[in-house]
């Protein structure tokens, strides 16, 4: 029963602002799909185009082949949580979770029935006389949840789910989605700016900025390769090293990609070792150190090389802890590093203005731009 | 925390303080020489009355002139309560909706406050005439709902704000077109407003002079117009008595305004 979703070219113009362009996304059905990105990147406007509450400019959106921009929201079939949640503060929790149901005018005794299971579902039976105000954040979150999901929508949508729990509940509440995501096999949309909550929650992570996805890819992929500079930084700590025909600066390893560019070596990817040593491919000091429990956060300076370098270590795993000023060697972990393309930003702008006509209609769904 | 602001804070408020008290004694020392005056015993309008007595609250209620007034009064003010009412609510909906002329709209609505009431009497009284019809209670009614409607529609506005847009799109999201969700979410959640507006619409209406004298056709006359009336032909004190439960009843209408309105049960 999963729906999959297809955006093709979804473009957005908001009293004169371009607020999406072209933006095409594939959503295999039962998967949960993340758009990640900083504020004013058009996560949140492509999430309300597609439960029907924003108008698009241009392109379209399919839900298992049909095409969705004639339905206004309210025919949509869509479950929607907000970010504020927007639980009904004059009503019940089992009249909030009902609500859907009275739309579709489901019997009483069915409702009954859906809304109690909806309420297992999300692991708070029993509260339905409730009213929603005496609730706390994290069951507030979960009766949206169930809200949204008690009519079997082809599609959740998530706008920050997480956004306004504190950090312990984010983290139990990005388990429990997940659960219930894959116990419902819902196809699931969610948006976020936080790049651990993507990471760990989804499928698949679309990385979005200015208004264009930069990459689309597993969080493996995304993380381990990012395309473009921008992903690259976004999630989490890069070093970003230039890359001189077709080495690594101070590294010398060859890269994957073009011959000149920017790379990004992960902070985990390198490894300490003695100065000196055999293996050392640079020699750096230390500037600043960071004991941060299960890692060890260090920055470094090496000769050559304006910015310092980044790396993270396992304590346990170092003979002795460095401190600032101390010179140490560094090299890399192994694999082969790939150039990054400079901003997908360009390259899409070089393509439209060259000639709108000679793009191939088949390449507009691309399910990731990160695949090798 | 200090418990003593510094001085030059605490000269600004005494300051203050004493100038609000000043202006409030201004504005309400009118009332504080009506209510003496509505319980004199004496024959005429005279201040201070000579003696106390309760006998001009008594005649108002004996005299059948008076509670036809009233009973008048409140007629056209519920009838005028009822109509603002549905259109101020509306108008502060659907303004919710409007994406562009928001403000071309609004100025329009909030304009019977401004216009001069005599103005709007006489083109509600020549507009009545050239439709072929005659000027009377209905016309009153019709044009102290349109006194009234700005208020309704300002206060239902402003509690509108408090509700969260969010609302009214999961409403629809969730499968309700636009009638159910007003019915459903929107008019719940401002339900206290609206009752407060119209509370503070009736009192408006109830003591609504100018259209009333203009419009009434003779022996329909509202409270206000047969307070104007009696005043121009004698002095006694029954008008100041009068006025003192007119005054009453605009006071307790703004407090329970005050106390609908006020607390939010939402949000």
């Amino acid at each position: 029963m999963s729906t999959n979703v297809r955006i093709e070219a979804l473009t957005v113009h908001l009293s004169g602002t371009r607020i999406l362009h072209e933006v095409s996304l594939e959503v295999p059905a039962g998967s949960f799909v993340t758009l990640l990105g900083p504020s004013g990147s058009g996560k949140t406007t492509t999430l309300n185009v597609l439960a029907g509450f924003a108008p698009a400019s241009a392109g379209q959106v399919l839900l298992d082949d049909q095409p969705i921009e004639g339905l206004p929201a309210h025919r949509r079939d869509i479950g929607f949580v907000f970010q504020s949640y927007a639980l009904f503060p004059h009503l019940t929790v089992e009249q909030n979770v009902e609500f859907a149901l009275l739309a579709r005018k489901v019997p009483r005794a069915r409702r009954r029935e859906l809304v109690a299971g909806a309420l297992e579902l999300v692991r708070l039976p029993g509260l339905g006389a409730r009213p929603v105000g005496s609730l706390s954040g994290g069951q507030q979150q979960r009766i949206a949840l169930a809200r949204a999901l008690v009519f079997g929508p082809s599609l959740l949508l998530l706008d920050e789910p997480l956004a306004a729990l504190d950090k312990q509940l984010r983290e139990t509440m990005q388990i429990e989605l997940k659960r219930i995501q894959r116990e419902t096999g819902t196809t699931t949309i969610a948006v976020t700016h936080d790049q651990g909550e993507a990471l760990s929650m989804s499928d698949l992570v679309a990385i979005m900025n200015h208004g264009r996805i930069e990459q689309v890819g597993t969080p493996e992929e995304v993380y381990r390769r990012p395309a473009t500079r921008f992903v690259a930084e976004f999630l989490g700590d890069a070093n970003l090293l230039a890359v001189r025909s077709g080495r690594v600066e101070l590294f010398g390893l060859p890269v994957q990609g073009a011959a000149d560019g920017t790379t990004v070596i992960r902070p985990e990817d390198l490894v300490l070792t003695d100065r000196g040593s055999p293996g050392a491919a640079v020699q750096a000091t230390v500037t600043s150190v960071l004991y941060q429990g299960s890692r060890l956060r260090l920055s470094a300076s090496a000769a050559g090389h304006e910015r310092p370098l980044l790396v993270s270590a396992v304590p346990g795993e170092l003979p002795e802890t460095p401190s600032p000023g101390d010179r140490i060697g560094l090299r890399h972990r192994g694999g082969v590093p790939r150039t990054l393309r400079e901003a997908v930003t360009a390259v899409a702008d070089e393509l439209a203005g060259a000639d709108p006509q000679s793009e191939p209609d088949d390449a507009v769904p691309q399910p990731s731009f990160g695949a090798p | 925390m200090t418990d003593e602001a510094p001085a030059p804070l605490r000269r600004t408020a005494i300051t203050v303080s004493v100038l609000g008290a000043l202006i409030a004694i201004f504005l309400l020392a009118p009332m504080l020489v009506i209510l003496p005056v509505g319980l004199s015993a004496n024959t005429f309008l005279r201040f201070p009355p000579s003696a106390l007595s309760t006998r001009w609250f008594e005649e108002i209620f004996s005299d059948p002139a008076w509670r036809a007034g009233v009973i008048q009064s409140v007629k056209v003010a519920a009838v005028a309560t009822v109509l603002a009412v549905v259109a101020g609510t509306s108008a502060a909906l659907a303004l919710r909706r409007l994406r562009r002329g928001r403000r071309v709209v609004r100025t329009a609505l909030i304009a019977p406050m401004v216009i001069p009431q005599l103005v709007l009497a006489l083109g509600l009284y020549l507009g009545v005439r050239d439709l072929g019809g005659t000027a009377g209670i209905a016309t009153l009614m019709l044009g102290q709902a349109v006194l009234a409607t700005p208020l309704v529609y300002l206060t239902v506005t402003a509690g509108l704000s408090a509700v969260d847009p969010a609302l009214s799109r999961a409403a629809h999201g969730l499968g309700h077109r636009w009638p159910s969700v007003l019915i459903r979410v929107e008019l719940p959640l401002v339900s206290r407003t609206i009752a407060g507006a119209s509370v503070l619409a009736f009192g408006l209406c109830f003591d609504e002079s100018v259209l009333a004298y203009y419009l009434s056709p003779p022996g329909q006359e509202t409270l206000p117009t047969r307070i104007w009336l009696a005043a121009s032909q004698q002095a006694s004190p029954v008008i100041a008595a009068v006025s003192t439960l007119v005054i009453g009843l605009a006071i307790a209408l703004m407090g329970l305004s005050v106390a609908l309105t006020g607390t939010r049960r939402n949000r």
